[in-house]
């Protein structure tokens, strides 16, 4: 039974970089007691894939990964799912019964780091398209500001402000409005002009009472935050880094290397659909 | 949530940050305010190689299982991050709460090899520590050193408040129990110092004065007080059994050296090879017992999540039990998608069953070392095995179906001729021969491939070769050639592949490992001038050392060529490992005599002295025919075979920087 489970990484953990946190998280299904799906040979290992790495530094709550469980998979199989379990010699019908889903979430919790915590899980079908690294297309991104870099991209704080989201606004509908968005990539000693506002969805002020609630340094106190909806995954993927290079140049400034941080709140599929709506409950 | 000491946008651009997080699974966060001590418990060193010591993790057991007592972690920050701090002032800090090491009471070092020792000076100038024991105040940790380099704690004794000799087990305790009483009393810290040095096994060297002979030799080695013991007893625990062990351990992030669950098996070796000094300062050997570790086995799988689990013994084959330990580790974890490593074992049938058991027989290596090529310097080393044995072994290996087998050898031992040197090619020809001897070409898989290594010689306190003399820096590479040339006349020559250990560390860790407490400036001197993270090749000075040398006005052939008289008084002498200086000399004396061996622990007691300890193999009948041979890998497992690794890993390391770091 393949389960998408929702989590975070937030804190401290954010310096761990996606390999290590996958050994981390493959330590956390082992101390869990939950029953893995494991490849054969000398050097087996969990069959678990991510749907989209995070880079090192960047915190999260919506973050997604999809794990074989040996656990009775109650759905009805198409023959495609039905040859593939036979393929890795699993006889669904001798497999037992999987926990509920907060049984299963709790057992995740329990045994979890601090900055880990597992929000939802759901059965996802068995075959390679309707994997999560498959499907993801999009990102939201919670960009938040420091108040030396949101003042400077006139972008006024919203809490000493609370009515100046509009102004804020403002400015980023004017670098929407734009029809090019040209920025320069490097790529293997080659440089060349790419238009990223096409991989847009949208850039919006959040309003206060939805932002997420960690302690935040003293370097953002007043508290900016922009929402990035973005291109993500091996498709197409625009660095969330990169949009705001362009709109700090749009806005006539530089980009402050150490005035923001980047805080993925979901992934969604090509229908713009959270990929947790993928599944089914269990 | 405990935040980071380091703000996001240093974390954001030093390399492999999450060495510096702390809040690792297992972890143990306590209330500052509830505890009496905060021992700050460092390894100087790289987070990655510093997580794969079980020394460090069981002494963190035992010191946070007291309510009074919270027990951090503190490693070498990267050169990287190094740069930083000192640009921006930023004091070292402990992982766990992610304060800084000043507010520990005790700042305790563990000494694993001795080219870590700028690294020493490197964390205590981090910290805001004053580099030397005499010009700390109150406000500063009590500096205090353990593990293998205490056995000679002298090159860096000016350096540390207090030397604890032993095991951790003994009177770590009964230390912590007179600070605490101390502490509240409002007692100074020379008055903590002196009553401290009166504990057994606790050494404060700054009441000690040395005077010297006009030849440079120890004239006379005293406490300033009477009350303080001439003699420094090492500890030593009578039984492991309940001793404290590490069944939650800490899970890093990021990979470490030994990325695995570890079960020391036992303590002390009954070997004697003479160059070794674990298989003299952990005498007698001690088991644990088999349900014990099987309980350890368990719970640490179950806490931590590994999916690999190794033993860890100077010697595995000799432990008693451990043809059912490894079946019940087969058993009960294999089911488990638990990888069972396996330490260097005597190859038999058993143990090529079981390593058939747990791995690929077509990939996997058999590790031999043999450490002398010829039988007369077997014989010297007291390496008890034949060749005969070393080729029956490979044998067994090949028919089994291994293709693939390590050498291990030293390089200048005492008394090495050529004809020794080249006696390391010959065996390597000779086992190569056996594999097409004993396999048919229809059985064969693929040519065999022998992988031979040498590594270079380094006398050690404690052991039998304390008197020996080393080369001098030129020979080695000379030496290295030899066994290289004589390879490459060899019939099979293509399928021998040679590697030897860069020679340019060895002399000074020579220097290090004998020298006295007129070494400590040649340290510091070195340290002025940026040694730092000597055990890696590629950050390792020579022009540093030999101009450390000349400005503190210190020979370092007086510590590593000269020659040693029988009644020389060593740096080290004013420790009692147990082991009498007598049995060492006697041992010293056949070794380069008749060139004769002793016989091990469990065939026959010698008397080195441990015997009125009445504990371990010392207790055990005696059986002439028992563990008569050899393990044939009876690899230094864990010492100077983990050594290797270490290196080797540090290597790779160097290499593979950055790898792991996302955009």
């Amino acid at each position: 039974m393949r389960i998408r489970v929702k989590f975070t990484k937030t804190g401290p953990i954010r310096f761990v970089g996606h390999l290590d946190f996958m050994r981390t998280f493959q330590k956390i299904i082992k101390r869990s007691g939950l029953l893995a799906v494991y490849t054969g040979g000398f050097n087996p290992h969990m069959v678990l894939s991510f749907a989209d790495p995070l880079g090192v530094g960047q915190e999260s709550t919506g973050e997604y990964a999809d794990i074989e469980f040996a656990y009775r998979d109650t759905a009805e199989l198409s023959s495609e799912e039905l040859y593939r379990l036979k393929d890795i010699g699993i006889n669904n019908e001798e497999l037992p019964l999987p926990p509920g889903a907060g049984d299963f979430l709790e057992a995740l919790n329990a045994v979890s780091p601090e900055g880990v915590h597992f929000t939802d899980a759901v059965r996802v079908g068995l075959t390679k398209s309707s994997k999560a690294m498959a499907l993801v297309r999009y990102a939201a991104w919670d960009i938040l500001l420091s108040d030396a870099f949101s003042e400077s991209l006139g972008i006024p704080h919203s809490l000493s402000a609370p009515d100046c989201d509009g102004a804020g606004q403002t400015v980023l509908d004017g670098f929407l409005s734009k029809e090019q968005i040209l920025v320069r990539k490097v790529t293997k000693n080659k440089e060349k002009e790419a238009d990223i506002r096409p991989q847009i969805l949208s850039l919006t002020v959040v309003p206060e009472h939805e932002f997420p609630d960690f302690a935040l340094s003293p370097d953002y106190s007043k508290r900016s935050i922009l929402r990035l909806v973005c291109e993500s995954g091996s498709s197409g993927n625009l660095k969330p880094a990169t949009a705001l290079l362009a709109l700090s140049s749009y806005a006539g400034t530089d980009l402050y290397e150490n005035g923001f941080r980047l805080v993925r709140r979901e992934l969604f599929d090509a229908d713009e659909r959270p990929l947790l709506d993928a599944g089914t409950r269990f | 949530m405990i935040n980071p000491a380091l703000p996001d946008r240093i974390l954001s651009q030093v390399e492999k940050p999450a060495r510096y997080i702390g809040n690792e699974p297992n972890s143990i966060i306590k209330n500052k305010d509830e505890v009496d001590i905060r021992f700050a418990m460092c390894f100087p060193d790289v987070y990655e190689i510093g997580m794969s010591h079980l020394g460090i993790q069981i002494i963190y057991e035992q010191l946070n299982r007291r309510s009074d007592t919270w027990c951090e972690r503190v490693y070498s920050p990267w050169p990287d991050l190094e740069k930083i701090m000192r640009s921006e002032r930023i004091p070292l800090f402990m992982l766990e709460s992610q304060e800084e090491v000043k507010k520990a009471d005790f700042l305790g070092i563990t000494l694993q090899y001795e080219l870590c020792y700028t690294n020493i000076l490197q964390v205590l100038e981090l910290s805001g520590i004053p580099l030397h024991a005499s010009e700390r105040g109150a406000e500063d940790p009590i500096v205090m050193g353990g593990g293998p380099c205490t056995y000679n704690p002298e090159p860096i004794a000016p350096f540390f408040d207090l030397f604890y000799i032993g095991e951790s087990e003994v009177v770590m305790d009964d230390l912590m129990d007179l600070y605490r009483k101390m502490k509240a009393d409002g007692a100074s810290r020379m008055e903590f110092l002196r009553e401290a040095g009166r504990i057994p096994g606790i050494y404060a060297p700054i009441f000690y004065r040395v005077t010297y002979k006009e030849d440079g030799t120890i004239d006379s080695f005293l406490p300033i007080y009477d009350d303080l013991p001439r003699t420094v007893r090492r500890q030593f625990s009578l039984s492991l059994a309940d001793a404290p062990y590490p069944e939650k351990p800490i899970v890093p992030y990021i990979r470490p050296t030994q990325d695995r669950v570890v079960l020391e098996i036992q303590r002390g070796c009954i070997r004697g090879c003479r160059f070794c000094q674990a298989g003299y300062v952990y005498r007698p050997l001690r088991e644990r017992p088999l349900e014990v570790l099987k309980r350890y086995a368990k719970n640490m799988l179950g806490s931590s999540g590994y999916e690999e689990i190794s033993l860890s013994s100077l010697s595995s084959s000799d432990y008693t039990c451990l043809d059912e330990l490894l079946t019940y580790l087969i058993d009960e974890f294999q089911k488990e998608h638990v990888n069972i490593s396996l330490p260097s074992l005597r190859i038999d049938n058993f143990s090529l069953d079981v390593m058939s058991k747990v791995q690929d027989v077509r990939k996997s290596s058999l590790t031999f070392a043999p450490e002398a090529g010829s039988q007369r310097m077997r014989d010297v080393i007291n390496k008890g095995i034949t060749e005969e044995e070393i080729l029956d072994g490979a044998a067994l290996a090949f028919k089994g179906g291994w293709t693939k087998v390590k050498l291990y050898f030293m390089l200048g031992l005492p008394t090495e001729t050529e004809e020794d040197r080249k006696a390391i090619a010959h065996l390597a020809q000779a086992i190569c021969e056996r594999f097409y001897d004993e396999v048919p070409k229809e059985e064969r898989s693929g040519p065999c491939d022998i992988n031979v290594s040498t590594s270079f010689f380094v006398p050690k306190p404690f052991t039998p070769f304390q008197w020996a003399q080393m080369l001098k820096p030129s020979d080695y590479v000379n030496d290295a050639h030899t066994v290289r040339d004589e390879i490459r006349q060899m019939k099979n020559q293509k399928r021998i592949h040679y590697k030897w250990h860069e020679p340019n560390g060895t002399e000074l860790e020579g220097v290090l490992a004998r020298g006295d407490r007129r070494v400590a400036d040649v340290i510091e001197a070195a340290y002025r001038r940026g040694a730092i993270f000597d055990s890696w090749t590629d950050f390792f000075r020579y022009d540093i050392w030999k101009e450390a040398y000349e400005e503190a006005g210190v020979d370092p052939d007086f510590y590593t060529v000269r020659e040693r008289s029988d009644d020389e008084i060593f740096p080290w002498d004013f420790i009692d490992i147990g082991v009498s200086r007598s049995f060492l000399l006697k041992e010293w004396k056949k070794a380069t005599g008749e060139g004769s061996v002793t016989p091990n622990c469990r065939q026959q007691c010698s008397a080195c002295g441990l015997l009125s300890a009445k504990t371990g193999v010392c207790t055990e009948k005696k059986d002439a025919r028992a563990g008569k041979r050899d393990s044939l890998a009876g690899k230094r497992d864990n010492f100077a075979g983990e050594r290797d690794n270490l290196a080797g890993e540090r290597d790779n390391m160097n290499g593979k920087r950055d790898n792991l770091r996302q955009p």
